[in-house]
């Protein structure tokens, strides 16, 4: 079958600038006509039909060089190029581009871990490394230093990075952790942020900034440049680690566990990025749904009291570790006991005592910073593959919280579909990601849920509630709705984008920002 | 259900495959005259058990999947290296997995089952397989009842080497479903293209 292409190019056009980029790097890392490796590179989890989105043409540099062969390329014939590190994060289309016809330009290759400093607790890495292998580096060479891995073990470090992700560890900000970047612009120029810029440093991976403007946010969550490397802070191995959880008897409960949990965050009493996680998101990774009900819509209270019951969990789940010295851990505890333990029905659960509970050891490993896949088997709750993630920011106000839950739950449950979500808590604000779970073999199930996404996403931010990220399928929608000042946010985001990429071959239409050649059929911005 | 202690034990060669260095396990297996087919099941449930039971006789290697669906992961890593093709009875995050990984070396699903109990005592079959083998595998599917595992298992080896144009085909049927089922299992076949 033809591959399909973006409109304004030729098959011959098409063809002519794949052999030349075969040519500059080698035609074995270029995957295209019917290559069944090609096959990968769909997201067949989404609310999107049949297989939406899927690339031209897949092509994997080894270095800046090969990238800025590709470059020169792409620019010459006008490709698209669809840049990902692992292709990983399913609940927001994985390796697959905004638009079908679109060349991946996968860096797994680059996947090399350039330093890692045990001293100063950093590492320099490619874009294809993933939290597995740095995980294994650093265990396989006895380095005392924790990463801090997305839910998905698989997952790419800097791709993660890049598009915001949080963790579980004290350093579950991964924004705030990265330490210097470089970055390939589209018309091939190379440069380092921070101190990188400085020849002979040292310091490039120890501070942040550098000498003017800082940059490196510019190319998160963007489509202006391709980042090449990047410094992760790591967190030195503390002398003990204490993970718990805390349940809860009542869905009303959620307003006082987040009224509780600010202050210790904000104060830093927890110290890691701590989640208050909805009963059946714990549940699904061990049953599934027709385990205790095979009728239509959501599951029944009854049901879901049977199976708090069985298998000892809350209506939430608070999750969160303590780190350092025992006697300064059992101290924070007895803190802990008083706040959020003392909360009516709360009961507070050891590591010792859920030794044997599946969502307990997948939780306690993340936040010891040890990847692993168990999360992924939340994806069984309906059977049929569908997932996709809603996730609005708020302040960490139980105000907020109930609102955000009362909301999305009511919505939900008009559309058939269970509530299954988390609130995960940062230093003053939460993410709370709803995982909206499909059956994807049931195309009026599909459809349904594709609607429900779209109309969370208006009545969210009517509420003042914007996503932090989101699937390929509602970047549009998103950035429609960060619209302050007649959208001037994004109308500076497409000057950027002209300024940085006028041919508009990197990731068009990424997070909303469409570049001049496309801009008439697809922006709202003007 | 077979516990994994018994899995590992003796019900399977391929069970004792992880346990063994892999050249036991090459000699244990060599022996049978089988198409070159690992197979996956997740026995936390009766119905993999049943998958295993009879794919085992079959197949070069079994291996066995829990809680964690990322326990696919160096089973399949193990089969493409040796350009194995894969037969699975598993849920869909362990294929889901299984795909993404054995798709990036080139490797096609060239069967899939869904299987999705309707209520507790019936069962809709959604294939997508060649098109001979629609007629085939209707009246075996409807005579099983809850024993489909079995069936389904017994035409992996038919449908390993075949390569046809897929088509989708949907029947129910009675099947009771097992107190632990999870009520939506997936078998599958991925081949080196």
């Amino acid at each position: 079958m033809a591959a399909v292409l973006p409109d304004w190019l030729s098959p011959q056009q098409f063809s002519t600038a794949i052999d030349e980029m075969a040519n500059a790097i080698g035609k074995q890392w270029v995957i295209h006509d019917g290559d069944p490796k090609l096959r990968s590179y769909r997201d067949s989890f989404s609310t999107l039909p049949g297989d939406a989105n899927v690339p031209s043409a897949v092509i994997a540099p080894d270095g800046i060089e090969d990238i800025q062969a590709i470059l020169k390329i792409a620019n010459e014939y006008r490709v698209p190029l669809w840049p990902i590190s692992t292709g990983r994060n399913f609940a927001y289309g994985g390796p697959a581009p905004r638009m079908p016809g679109y060349v991946v330009l996968d860096l797994k290759r680059m996947n090399r871990i350039l330093e890692v400093n045990e001293e100063y607790a950093y590492a320099l890495v490619e874009p294809g490394v993933s939290y597995f292998q740095l995980y294994e580096y650093l265990q396989k060479n006895n380095i005392k230093l924790w990463i801090d891995p997305a839910a998905p073990g698989w997952g790419g470090i800097v791709g993660n990075t890049l598009e915001h992700g949080v963790g579980y560890t004290p350093y579950g900000d991964h924004f705030m952790m990265h330490c210097g970047m470089e970055v390939v612009l589209p018309d091939g120029t190379l440069f380092r942020t921070g101190q990188g810029s400085l020849p002979e440093t040292e310091s490039w991976q120890v501070f942040q900034y550098g000498f003017g403007p800082i940059l490196d946010g510019v190319f998160s969550q963007s489509n202006f440049g391709i980042v090449t490397k990047m410094g992760m802070w790591l967190m030195p191995e503390p002398p003990g680690y204490m993970p718990f959880l805390i349940t809860y008897e009542n869905e009303d409960d959620l307003a006082i566990i987040t009224e509780t949990v600010r202050p210790l965050k904000v104060n830093m009493v927890i110290p890691n990025g701590a989640f208050t996680v909805d009963l059946l998101w714990d549940a699904a990774v061990k049953v599934s749904k027709r385990q205790y009900y095979s009728g239509k819509g959501p599951i029944p209270d009854s049901a879901r009291k049977k199976i708090m019951s069985d298998y000892k969990l809350g209506q939430w789940n608070f999750y969160a570790a303590l780190y350092g010295p025992p006697p300064m851990m059992e101290n924070t505890l007895q803190v802990i006991r008083d706040t959020l333990g003392a909360i009516p029905g709360a009961r507070l659960w050891t590591a010792e005592e859920r030794k044997h509970d599946a969502a307990f050891q997948y939780r306690a490993k993340l936040m010891r910073g040890e990847p692993n896949m168990t999360e992924f088997g939340l994806m069984n709750w309906v059977g049929g593959g569908g997932h996709i993630n809603f996730s609005p920011i708020s302040p960490t106000t139980g105000e907020d919280a109930m609102r955000q839950y009362e909301m999305i739950k009511k919505r939900s449950h008009e559309y058939g579909f269970d509530y299954i979500g988390e609130f995960a808590v940062g230093w003053r604000d939460m993410h709370h990601v709803y995982m909206l779970m499909f059956d994807r073999t049931d195309e009026e199930e599909r459809q349904r849920a594709h609607e429900l996404f779209g109309l969370l996403i208006d009545e969210a931010a009517a509420a003042g509630y914007g996503e932090y990220r989101t699937h390929l399928a509602f970047m549009d929608q998103v950035a429609k709705t960060y619209s302050w000042n007649d959208h001037a946010l994004w109308k500076l985001n497409e000057r950027l984008k002209d300024a940085f990429d006028p041919n508009g071959i990197l990731a068009p239409g990424k997070q909303g920002i469409w570049p001049a050649h496309m801009r008439e059929k697809h922006s709202w911005t003007s | 259900m077979i516990s994994r202690r018994e899995f590992l034990r003796g019900g399977a060669v391929a069970g004792i495959a992880s346990a063994l260095p892999a050249g036991a396990v090459i000699a244990a297996t060599q022996a049978k005259p089988t198409i070159a087919f690992d197979a996956i099941c997740d026995t936390r449930y009766e119905e993999g058990d049943q998958f295993l039971r009879t794919v085992s006789a079959q197949a070069y290697r079994v291996h066995g999947l829990d809680t964690d669906p990322g326990s696919v992961m160096p089973a399949i890593a193990d089969a493409v290296a040796e350009g194995r093709s894969i037969a699975g009875l598993t849920t869909d995050a362990a294929l889901l997995l299984a795909d993404q990984l054995a798709a990036a070396e080139g490797y096609k699903l060239t069967y899939k089952g869904v299987h999705k109990h309707l209520s507790d005592d019936q069962i809709e079959h959604q294939l997508t397989l060649g098109q001979r083998w629609q007629a085939s595998i209707e009246k075996p599917l409807i005579e099983a009842d809850s024993a489909w595992p079995e069936v389904i298992a017994s035409l992996m080896t038919t449908l390993v080497p075949d390569n046809q144009p897929l088509v989708e085909h949907r029947l129910t049927a009675t099947a009771k479903r097992h107190p632990n089922s999870p009520g939506h299992l997936v078998s599958w076949i991925l081949q080196p293209a």
